[in-house]
């Protein structure tokens, strides 16, 4: 991963910006250059010695006022054309229906995918070389969606959806967070944009769209009962199960996720069961309260999801 | 305790006769210099909590996944940080070197209005208390400084914080509005004789000019607070769903908050405007151009502050216009640094402790200009936005440039304060900390944002730089820390043993170094004759005096009477607050929504009592006659009148909240519920603040004290009760007709 991924674009949109970014950038290194250039001048050459008097008193120059002012005008109108192009092709107008509806939730990020029907969380697929139109949306204050290497970041606006595309070149792994404060865990509203070759985005798509497989037996059956029978599926959905909730991420491919608890934690088993036993002590005021599970019943409720490939 | 009186008293802070009761003589002082230092101490107050809340928000940073500090707490300490360094920092510092400064500038004895100006100054600890009262109420807000919606409201933040800002910024904001009438006034009509409006020096001028903007952007605030206030407390939605708009706050808020940007940054300007010539031993280069670009930069701003809503879909065409309008500003900017620089090019800089800072200021500043261009260019905005770019870019303008231009001026004028000198060498130790320290800290934050790290994060991941990075910053942290209270050190030093201060240490020009240091009570024994902008001068080199400004031109006399001027500020910046209200009215009716509408509303009845309020600027006019033509029995007549018809109007709209109430229409019914009560019931407030002042002066008349000649506290009032009149029509237009009329 590129160190300044502001400064890596990725797709046409973010490229767009790059190139406007490369040339305000040389206009205001030059005009910075200039200005101090001017100030250092006055602090070498114009420094009083002991015993020098007042020097002659200049009070102005309206020729000088005049072009100083007549030149940022004409910077300014250039900056301003070029701003308009380039607004135009990182931002084009969104598709009639969106290819994916993005949900801000506190503290995490809900994937709709509107044709196949596919929903997840915090881990988002897309097609190498395709522009997305992107739907965002908020379930309760204002969050934002921003990945620096493949587009603009936009606000997400409880009762205004917004709309953005989203494009990789290359298949490749993004990280995007969410850039407005949204409350206690703001930090942690990470979330992977993943880019893969059409194939296998395919293929990907297909496996989502399947519901959970049912566990054989042992602590994953077990696993699954308890997932039934408590609070779980009052927020929870796992397609093919009871749970049918939308108020949490939905868990149906859960295990297929790299990471846990929108960025917090790599998904990992002993990361899952260090969450199910307090999930409050892995990540401080998230939604999700401490069930105070047993031991036994965290294995088995991990055993359960860990199978939900 | 005595000792700090008498050390008080040795540097002429206080009469002798003061020193019993030293406590009290300064903190029930009208007089201008004292209420400019106090100012400044509660702003140094509030520097030490908010510095404190900056130090923990850099080690809660200074490695990743650090779990220092609470989420939450995080939360706090950088809400408050925001707020108090703007609100309780540079304002009262600011507002507190003009009230010191520029009467003396314009050879005023005092400010216009010495008790408004005590009572704007106490507003501050005031509202300073209330908003840290919050840690005691379960916890602080926890929203950011700009309390965006839906996270502001109740459902989200459910604790009273949020209710202790908002009451907190009401209290600063009327005191602000307050302080900036009497800068306008003091300006206008307290100035010497020969201190015509174009030979003021551009410090006052830029108070002046700023004066306008703290009363057409704060009462927008206040507007915008209120509304939050009753979505909190009164259980409306404004800024919630269903029907309310969180943009709609965002409007509000920026429409006050981007000229708020340049509320503390003018005054920046002028302080670098009147230190860098002095230190450069020439007048500033075009004198016309910095005092003309500050007035182009003020009306300006009043039209950018949708640049912070880039990224909220506002759609192209909105964004452009503001994309437009940001850019513009950067000229007027450009010509001030411009000719700044140009001022030191053939000048005899002198590098003392105060043209130090200023030079770092301007270098500073003009970095901040162009990542702040770089934010107008909207789509490099939609980047950048909300990173730490742009944390890095406005500590460039509030540290880099204000802190800065502050720091500078309080080594120039602290000398002039206390009639001591601070230790250069201390100054010099403060300057290079300060600078070094500022730019490992923010420079380091533009790479942070380019790296992606977004702001108001408690924490982050150990991502690629982001580790070494915060590091820096945070070390940096600790240099400013040592560079204030290196400050501070120097202060108390100085004050105890410095060296003593001659009437004009620095060999500057403006009014303030022709009288003593400190100044005696009454400012100046005698004024030096002024004819040009800069008196000082002209007495040193009466050999080569400058070009002489003229005088006779209408605006170098404008001089108006002060209570009419200061009432039609007021007028001015309550414009401001029922413009947002009426547009909120507008905004939020504009589709009929389910329950109470503007046809249950009785237009015969509002139309007969509205008929009574207008009635009264009649009858208040009447009086102002009778007073003209010393009718004392016909002026106390008519005001009588006035007060029974305003007391009818108020008398039938409390007629009509009743039937309303008892129809079960209450402020929470729906949104046009909650408009209809927030602006009729804001303007009645208006009516009832305008009777008890009309009751005053009709008490005031029937004892007399009318026969005293000039009595101009009833033109004042009758202003006043005027423009209420005013606002009733468009109330009246808006809320009661329009709706009949789709």
């Amino acid at each position: 991963m590129n160190a300044l991924p502001v400064l890596d674009p990725q797709s046409p949109q973010a490229r767009a910006i790059f190139h406007l970014a490369i040339v305000a950038g040389i206009i205001f290194a030059v005009i910075f250059a200039i200005v101090s250039g001017m100030v250092v001048y006055a602090l070498m050459r114009c420094r009083w010695r002991e015993g020098e008097g007042d020097p002659k008193q200049i009070a102005g120059n309206k020729t000088v006022e005049l072009v100083w002012t007549a030149i940022p005008f004409l910077i300014v109108v250039t900056l301003f054309v070029l701003t308009w192009k380039t607004m135009g092709a990182a931002d084009p107008p969104p598709a009639p229906e969106p290819d994916i509806v993005i949900t801000g939730h506190q503290w995490w990020w809900e994937a709709r995918y509107s044709k196949s029907g596919v929903v997840t969380a915090n881990e988002i697929h897309i097609p190498a070389g395709t522009p997305l139109s992107i739907r965002l949306e908020a379930a309760d204050v204002l969050h934002e969606f921003w990945v620096p290497e493949l587009s603009r970041k936009m606000t997400t606006v409880p009762g205004q959806p917004n709309n953005i595309w989203i494009q990789s070149d290359h298949p490749a792994t993004y990280l995007g967070v969410c850039s407005e404060f949204c409350g206690t865990q703001h930090a942690w509203m990470h979330f992977l944009v993943v880019a893969e070759a059409p194939a296998q985005f395919q293929a990907w798509e297909q496996a989502q769209l399947a519901p959970a497989k049912m566990p054989a037996g042992g602590n994953a059956a077990q696993g699954l009962a308890l997932f039934q029978q408590t609070s779980c599926i009052n927020c929870h959905a796992i397609k093919g199960t009871v749970a049918t909730a939308g108020v949490g991420p939905d868990l149906t491919h859960f295990a297929s996720r790299k990471k846990l608890g929108a960025g917090i934690a790599d998904n990992t088993p002993e990361n899952l069961q260090r969450w199910l036993a307090d999930p409050q002590q892995v990540k401080r005021g998230v939604k999700m309260p401490d069930y105070k599970f047993t031991e036994s019943q965290v294995t088995q409720l991990s055993a359960y999801l860990e199978t939900l490939q | 305790m005595n000792e700090i009186a008498a050390v008080l008293e040795r540097t002429g802070l206080l009469s002798p006769e003061e020193r019993e009761h030293w406590k009290m003589a300064w903190l029930s002082t009208v007089d201008h210099k004292r209420i400019g230092i106090l100012y400044m101490m509660t702003g140094l107050v509030f520097f030490v909590i908010g510095g404190i809340e900056a130090l923990l928000i850099r080690l809660q940073l200074a490695v990743p996944r650090s779990t220092l500090l609470h989420p939450d707490t995080y939360n706090m300490v950088f809400t408050m940080h925001g707020t108090t360094m703007i609100f309780l920092v540079a304002m009262p510092v600011l507002f507190g070197l003009a009230n010191y400064i520029v009467p003396l500038q314009i050879g005023a004895r005092d400010m216009a209005f010495p008790r408004l100006n005590a009572y704007s100054f106490w507003l501050v600890p005031f509202g300073g208390i209330l908003l840290h009262f919050s840690f005691l109420s379960g916890g602080a807000p926890a929203v950011g400084w700009f309390a965006y919606a839906p996270l502001s409201e109740t459902p989200y933040s459910s604790q009273s914080g949020v209710d202790y800002w908002a009451l907190s910024l009401l209290v600063l904001g009327i005191g602000s509005v307050g302080a900036n009438i009497n800068f306008i006034a003091t300006v206008l009509c307290s100035r010497a004789p020969q201190m015509t409006l174009r030979r003021l020096p551009l410090f006052s001028w830029m108070i002046f000019v700023n004066a306008f903007l703290v009363i057409l952007a704060l009462p927008v605030l206040n507007a915008g607070l209120v509304m939050l206030l009753i979505d909190r407390l009164l259980n409306t939605h404004f800024f919630l769903m269903p029907g309310g708009s969180a943009i709609m706050w965002q409007h509000i808020f920026w429409a006050f908050g981007h000229p708020e940007v340049y509320i503390v940054a003018i005054p920046a300007f002028g302080l670098l405007s009147e230190i860098i010539p002095v230190f450069s031993r020439k007048p500033i280069f075009g004198y016309e151009f910095v005092a003309g670009s500050t007035v182009a930069i003020a009306f300006l701003s009043l039209g950018v502050w949708a640049h912070h809503m880039f990224t909220v879909g506002l759609g192209h065409t909105i964004d452009l216009f503001f994309v437009a309008s940001s850019m513009l500003i950067a000229i007027p900017t450009g010509v001030k640094v411009l000719n700044w620089s140009a001022t030191m090019i053939g000048g005899r800089i002198h590098f003392d402790t105060p043209m130090l800072f200023c030079i770092a200021a301007l270098v500073q500043f003009l970095l901040a200009g162009l990542t702040g261009v770089s934010h107008a260019v909207a789509p490099l905005d939609w980047q950048t936005k909300n990173s730490y770019y742009l944390v890095a870019h406005f500590h460039f303008v509030f540290v880099g440039l204000i802190v800065f231009a502050i720091l500078g001026a309080l080594h120039y004028w602290v000398p002039k304060m206390s009639g001591r000198m601070l230790s250069e060498r201390l100054g010099k130790w403060t300057f290079w900390l300060m600078v070094i320290g500022f730019n490992m800290t923010f420079i380091t934050q533009h790479f942070l944002g380019l790296a992606g790290m977004p702001r108001r994060v408690f924490t982050y991941s150990d991502l690629p730089g982001w580790g070494w990075m915060n590091m820096v910053a945070t070390v940096g942290t600790f240099f400013m820390t040592a560079a204030s209270l290196l400050f501070v050190w120097n202060l108390i030093v100085s004050l105890l043993n410095g060296r003593k201060a001659t009437d004009n240490p620095w060999n500057a020009w403006t009014l303030e170094w022709a009288t003593t240091s400190p100044p005696p009570h009454e400012n100046f024994r005698a004024l030096p004759p002024i004819q040009s902008r800069r008196p000082l001068w002209d007495i040193a080199h009466p050999d080569r005096p400058d070009p002489v400004v003229g005088s006779r031109g209408r605006i170098d006399q404008f001089k108006p009477e002060k209570n009419k001027t200061s009432i039609i500020c007021f007028i001015l910046s309550e414009t401001g607050f029922f413009g947002v209200l009426i547009l909120a009215f507008l905004y939020y009716n504009a589709s009929p929504q389910p329950g109470p509408n503007s046809h249950e509303l009785d237009l015969l009845t509002t139309g007969l009592f509205s008929i009574c309020l207008f009635a009264s600027s009649f009858t208040i006019w009447r009086a102002e006659t009778g007073l003209r033509n010393n009718q004392q029995r016909r002026m106390i007549g008519w005001l009588g009148a006035t007060i029974v018809l305003g007391g009818i109007f108020i008398a039938g709209q409390g007629f009509e909240y009743w039937h309303l109430f008892k129809s079960g229409v209450s402020v929470s019914s729906n949104l046009f519920a909650t408009t209809f009560f927030t602006l009729t019931g804001f303007h009645g407030l208006h009516v009832c603040v305008g009777l008890i002042a009309l009751l005053i002066l009709l008490g005031l008349a029937l004892a007399g004290d009318s026969r005293k000649k000039p009595w101009p506290a009833l033109d004042a009032v009758g202003l006043y009760w005027h423009f209420v009149d005013v606002v009733w029509v468009f109330v009246l237009s808006v809320v009661y007709i329009l709706p009949r009329l789709q």
